[in-house]
């Protein structure tokens, strides 16, 4: 009796300190993230963020109503131009088409480095762009950015310096981007003092197709709908 | 910080050792057993208080109350927010869904079948279709490390936005087609950008750990991932900071599609020559 009461304490105290241990080595684990944890500030730009991207979807949730109204009320011919519109938008998304319209041209003289294109691609796709060239050609979602004995490879093309960006969108917005203070531009022109970075407005701009467009070889579809 | 954990861990042991010894020692007389146990009650209290103020200490002091809770309030304003956003998400989907039904039925007719099949291959191409195939699964993880020395930047211990680009870039690089990291296909339009620490993919918040499903060849997605000549500096941060990055070969990965808008208000089409009254 008195053997297994003895027992039991030990077994309780085992397995408060167990318990316990646990808690602080967790508590321990956390603390990185702590240390890095969302500010005030972080979560007002989220929350602004958040309220953009939301507002930009049910504007697609619109747009996908009314297409689907219009699709119950018209006729064959209506709902042919209705395909051939989305297809063409679908188009310009995946670079097979060329596309023509207002934006900006960022031109970079200065030896950046692969992971800069990168990034500043990754930069003008935040700020909108709905269509990107680099030298003259096209961007689509496969184009990598990589690096051949120090030469910058897009699309397996060696570009050289100036880089010049090319982007279709609301010119604001995009020069908002690129300009503002803190930026990844203004960034990368302390990065490189001597290098000259300049961001253009156009009215007009031409993006060709994409060279490199091809069907998947691997990824087939859950289903025929989408 | 880590000294309180250390120091009461080594006396806890030391007197566990010795409450071990009273607790299985030979039979003993009745007031010495009840002033053992007293005894080994009363250490008990205190090494438990030490533990318990060990954990308070450890544990990270708010800056003052109002920041506190205005952290709060917008952190619940995030979560009302994000609610919305999966809300409008799941609306789309299952608008795409009514709309894809539609214009397959209107493939029917045949005078749209041609149009409607160059749709459905436009749309696989640009991520607004769920696919499937053989891939890989990547996962990247902030470091497992539990305490950060004092000197080392916390930054280096978690996963940054860049990283992921990286490997999206380097995954592309090596011929994937379909890409997602935690659910969010990545697509045309789509940026990875970071807020503070938090990264957001497609405008929707993700946290670690971040996992890649992709569709591709197996062998060469995982062999360019492996290739010492890539993600240089990734693989510098899992070695020295205990990031985690692992990958695996699947048969079949099933990659989500892109549920968010395909913004073109500026951009004009220009025909391609080859697209229209093809020669069929």
């Amino acid at each position: 009796m008195k053997v297994r009461s003895a027992q039991l304490l030990l077994s309780a105290v085992c397995l408060v300190f167990g318990v316990l241990l646990m808690v602080q080595f967790r508590t321990q684990g956390k603390i990185a993230k702590q240390l890095v944890a969302e500010s005030s500030a972080d979560q007002a730009q989220i929350i602004a963020n958040l309220y953009d991207a939301n507002v930009a979807l049910r504007k697609e949730v619109d747009r996908l109503e009314r297409q689907v109204r219009e699709n119950d009320e018209t006729s064959g011919a209506a709902r042919a131009a209705q395909l051939a519109a989305d297809l063409q938008k679908v188009r310009i998304v995946n670079g097979s088409v060329p596309a023509v319209g207002p934006g900006v041209e960022l031109s970079v003289d200065a030896e950046i480095r692969p992971e800069d294109i990168q990034d500043l691609i990754n930069e003008l796709r935040n700020a909108g762009a709905e269509a990107l060239a680099l030298n003259g050609q096209r961007l689509t979602v496969r184009s990598a950015v990589t690096s051949d004995h120090g030469a910058v490879v897009v699309n397996n093309r060696k570009l050289i310096a100036p880089y010049v960006f090319s982007a279709v969108g609301a010119p604001d917005t995009l020069e908002r981007a690129l300009t503002r203070k803190g930026g990844l531009v203004s960034y990368l022109q302390t990065t490189y003092p001597e290098g000259r970075f300049s961001v253009s407005r156009s009215d007009k701009l031409t993006l060709p197709v994409a060279e490199t467009t091809s069907a998947f070889q691997l990824a087939v579809p859950d289903n025929k709908t989408g | 910080m880590s000294a309180p954990v250390v120091a009461p861990g080594a006396t806890i042991d030391a007197h566990l050792g010795r409450l071990g010894h009273a607790l299985r020692g030979p039979r003993r007389g009745f007031d010495l057993r009840i002033r053992r146990g007293t005894l080994g009650l009363t250490l008990l209290a205190v090494i438990l208080g030490v533990y318990l103020a060990a954990q308070w200490q450890s544990r990270p002091r708010p800056v003052g109350a109002a920041p506190e809770y205005r952290r709060e309030v917008a952190a619940q304003t995030i979560e009302r927010l994000e609610a919305e956003q999966a809300d409008l998400k799941r609306q789309i989907a299952d608008l795409r869904a009514q709309l894809g039904a539609r214009q397959a039925a209107t493939a029917a007719q045949p005078d749209l079948a041609e149009l409607s099949a160059e749709l459905d291959e436009a749309k696989l191409l640009a991520g607004t279709v769920a696919v499937h195939g053989p891939g890989i699964r990547v996962l990247l993880d902030d470091s497992a490390v539990r305490t950060i020395p004092p000197k080392d930047d916390p930054a280096m211990y978690i996963v940054h936005d860049y990283q992921l680009r990286d490997v999206v870039n380097a995954l592309w690089a090596a011929g994937a087609e379909a890409i997602s990291i935690n659910g969010e296909r990545i697509v045309a339009p789509t940026s990875i950008y970071c807020v503070g620490s938090t990264i957001l993919v497609n405008d929707t918040r993700t946290s670690p750990a971040y996992e890649f499903l992709v569709v591709g060849d197996p062998a060469r997605l995982d062999a360019a991932l492996a290739d010492s000549a890539n993600l240089k500096a990734l693989k510098g941060r899992v070695k020295s900071y205990g990031l985690q990055f692992s990958t695996q070969r699947l048969k079949d990965v099933s990659v989500p599609a892109y549920v968010g808008g395909l913004d073109v208000r500026h951009a004009l089409g220009v025909d391609a020559p080859s697209t229209r009254g093809g020669a069929r």
